[in-house]
């Protein structure tokens, strides 16, 4: 039996993401937040509920730590007019999507895309006014490093906000527990982080925590869907999303929250 | 254009009341729920036989706890 190892996040998402962008669109993100009357899945209303939750504001510079392809950046930069962001992934194929996106749209002044790992940012101390990690810290190796990062680049009363898929407990069942490391495989994780081991990482960077717990309104039957078809001709049957990452019987404990936190003055 | 919308198939395959009364009233369904769908995809819905989707949703997914899907 020959020796398997695990494709680092940028390996992933370079093999998965033009599949991922088929699936789910421009913001690769499984909770969606639910808005509007009757609520719906609308990612990019979905965005903006997460930059307004953030505390994002005109004239801001943000940090998109785990960018996808631009999706999120792209969308809040078109709504915020004074604002910029700077998006950072790992994988040369997001990367280069990114970049395909941002002159599509023209917002090449406003979002800057950067192939660089959210560990080692490179961007001078005091350069953001808001950080944002949206479902990406499950790659995260080292929290500690990852936060303290975070705080580096932010200036003195600068903003973090994480929106994430969290492990439900640290101390799990046999049966969770392997049901999560499935999880993370699938996915590609380093593991995915429990909100109580995010609040004391973000806390012993240095950060004051404004708010953490569970994220509200927020859906995955837009994630769920995308993994089928459903249609007269076939019935409901795996799409091509599917195909790759339904697994019968995965049930991981796993919750959508939210910490929200800041960067002292002084 | 066919292809039913992402977020009402994930609800339909998440929420088995949902999917049971989508499948037995469609078009009264999405009307309800505020879903915008054309005359082509409510056809589709109608023809839909829901043992066999209950059936795909026990084969690909099996027992699904909705507030853990992702």
């Amino acid at each position: 039996m020959g020796l398997t190892t695990t494709p680092s996040s940028s390996e992933f998402y370079d093999r998965w993401t033009e599949l991922f962008r088929r699936g789910f669109g421009p913001v690769l993100q499984a909770g969606i937040v639910k808005t509007g009357d009757p609520p719906r899945e609308d990612p990019r209303r979905s965005i903006l509920a997460l930059a307004e939750r953030a505390g994002v504001r005109e004239g801001d510079r943000v940090l998109d730590a785990g960018c996808g392809v631009a999706g999120p950046a792209i969308i809040i930069a078109s709504e915020y007019p004074t604002v910029v962001v700077d998006a950072v992934t790992n994988s040369a194929y997001q990367f280069e999507v990114a970049q395909s996106e941002v002159d599509r749209v023209g917002l090449t002044q406003r979002v800057r895309p950067h192939l660089a790992d959210y560990e080692h940012l490179p961007f001078p101390s005091g350069s953001f006014d808001q950080v944002l990690f949206f479902e990406s810290t499950g790659y995260a190796k080292d929290l500690t490093v990852t936060y303290g990062e975070a705080h580096r680049v932010l200036a003195p009363g600068g903003r973090l906000y994480v929106k994430d898929v969290f492990c439900s407990s640290a101390s799990l069942s046999v049966r969770a527990a392997e049901q999560m490391r499935a999880f993370d495989e699938l996915w590609g994780c380093v593991r995915s982080k429990t909100l109580a081991e995010t609040v004391a990482a973000i806390s012993d960077a240095g950060f004051e925590v404004v708010s953490s717990g569970a994220l509200p309104n927020v859906g995955t039957s837009r994630f769920a869907g995308s993994m089928f078809h459903l249609d007269r001709a076939g019935g409901l049957r795996p799409s091509e999303l599917g195909v790759e990452f339904l697994k019968r019987g995965l049930n991981p404990p796993i919750e959508f929250g939210e910490v929200r936190a800041r960067k002292p003055i002084g | 254009m066919e292809q039913i919308p992402p977020e009402l198939i994930g609800r339909a395959v998440q929420d088995a009341e949902f999917r049971s009364r989508l499948l037995a009233d469609p078009k009264g369904t999405v009307t309800a729920e505020g879903y915008e769908l054309d005359q082509d995809q409510i056809e589709a819905l109608q023809e839909l036989d829901p043992e066999a989707i209950d059936k795909a949703i026990e084969a690909l997914v099996g027992e699904l706890d909705a507030s853990k899907w992702a």
